[in-house]
């Protein structure tokens, strides 16, 4: 069903949803190209296979970000009362927790063949009747596989900042810092061709603690999310100035003395309390003018409850 | 930082290109190809001291084309992996399947009639690249 309407976004993002996903979309094609050319292509090169598994593993943030925005946008029922949005923080884990995997298992392999001083065979094959060294075709597939993933990648890029979307913006990031890892293993095939057989060991060394480093980095983020920890730009690193914004919208209201705000990351949007202290005796119309006021600031704030207190709870 | 790239690969392109880790084929020239055969009948044979096969004609054919001398060395596949792991031996025939267990210990060649292929010294691309060569023109016709 392509009309499910995803309840919690405003109407102009909409639009950039249907962008990403449609973007998504041609990110998994493409990438399927440059799995199936680079398999073909890799020989014994152990920089190879490492970008290759890299750009097979970059599948995955695409797959999970298409799934879990179906799922995402149904709403909350009986069963699960909060819905749905907690989605993207799992698949967001259980791909960082992929990637770090695939990084530790890379980096063993890599050191491997470096100990072991393997020394990468790269044959030749017959193109149209000319011989050609398949280190060269090499090369080309790696560019292909790096150049039209950073247009992708820039293009998603603003997009998952303004979803506050995390699988997108890795997705995007990663696919932006493509060209590094095609870097690298273009440098181990040119060293390889040159006769420095340790070139192609040690550019797949470097690709692999990219992606090690990638992935310990993401399993921190999402384990931290889904410990609800206080939310965070999809940047990273810095504190989302939202909940402070509430918490000043709260504080401006007459009849509220004190107030203590909590939020927390529930995928794209935010779930959270908010206590307050009463001047005199509580109006019910002027809670409920403090929930209009408040769900009308922000889609991000999503789902909260207005508690009144004798005293503020230590947040 | 384009340019860049693209002068290098014409730089790369216009001196030898790939080049042998270990020298090989150098060795080859200068001294002799080391060839080790394993028995295995029709591809290499050993009848009254004289070795025979079709593969055996096929890289004596390869060694005239490029100026080189065989030294032959007869014994068991994994005595001959052992040595060309050592590359001591430069290139091993005796009826190779190009699905050989040896995939992962030897590089292989393009295969010469569609199934059967050399083993060659692990990495010593520029020694592969001119034995392809030859197999290429054989399989052309």
């Amino acid at each position: 069903m392509e009309s499910i309407r995803s309840f919690e976004l405003p109407e102009e993002l909409h639009k950039e949803l249907q962008k990403a996903k449609k973007l998504e979309w041609v990110t998994i094609f493409y990438l399927i190209s440059v799995v199936v050319l680079m398999y073909l292509v890799m020989g014994s090169s152990q920089a190879m296979k490492s970008a290759w598994l890299e750009d097979t593993l970059s599948l995955v943030p695409a797959i999970v970000f298409l799934i879990s925005t179906r799922i995402n946008n149904k709403s909350a029922n009986h069963k699960f009362p909060y819905g749905y949005h907690r989605v993207f923080s799992i698949s967001f884990l259980v791909g960082a927790v992929a990637l770090l995997a695939m990084g530790l298992f890379l980096v063993f392999d890599s050191s491997m063949a470096l100990i072991k001083a393997e020394h990468p065979t790269i044959g030749n094959k017959v193109f149209f009747g000319q011989q050609i060294w398949m280190g060269w075709v090499m090369i080309v597939v790696l560019l292909y596989s790096a150049i039209p993933a950073m247009i992708l990648g820039f293009k998603k890029i603003p997009i998952a900042k303004e979803l506050h979307n995390k699988v997108l913006f890795t997705d995007a990031k990663a696919q932006k810092s493509d060209y590094l890892t095609a870097f690298a293993a273009i440098v181990g095939v040119l060293g390889v061709g040159a006769g420095i057989w340790w070139a192609d060991a040690a550019a797949a060394i470097i690709i692999s603690v990219a992606v090690l480093k990638d992935g310990i980095e993401h399993t921190k983020t999402a384990v931290l999310d889904l410990m609800d920890r206080y939310p965070e730009v999809v940047t990273g690193k810095k504190e989302d100035p939202l909940v402070g914004e509430i918490n000043e919208i709260v504080l401006s209201w007459d009849w509220v003395k004190e107030a203590g705000v909590r939020f927390r990351e529930h995928g794209q949007v935010y779930f959270g309390e908010i206590a307050i202290v009463p001047k005199n005796e509580i109006n019910l119309d002027d809670l409920q003018k403090g929930y209009d006021i408040l769900k009308k600031y922000h889609w991000k704030i999503h789902d909260f409850s207005i508690a009144p207190v004798k005293e503020l709870p230590k947040w | 930082m384009k340019h860049l790239f693209l002068l290098i690969t014409l730089f790369l392109l216009g001196c030898d290109y790939p080049k042998d880790p270990e020298h090989s084929f150098e060795e080859a020239r200068n001294e002799n190809l080391k060839v080790g055969v394993t028995l295995n009948p029709p591809f290499t044979d050993n009848t009254n001291g004289t070795l025979s096969g079709t593969e055996i004609d096929l890289l004596e054919e390869f060694a005239r084309k490029n100026n080189l001398q065989i030294q032959y060395t007869v014994d068991s596949e994994s005595n001959l992996i052992k040595k060309m792991e050592n590359y001591d031996i430069h290139i091993i025939a005796g009826g190779f399947d190009k699905k050989t267990i040896w995939k992962k210990k030897a590089g292989l060649s393009a295969p010469y009639n569609k199934k059967k292929v050399f083993l060659v010294a692990r990495g010593e691309n520029k020694l592969l690249q001119n034995l392809e060569r030859f197999i290429f023109s054989k399989t052309k016709k």
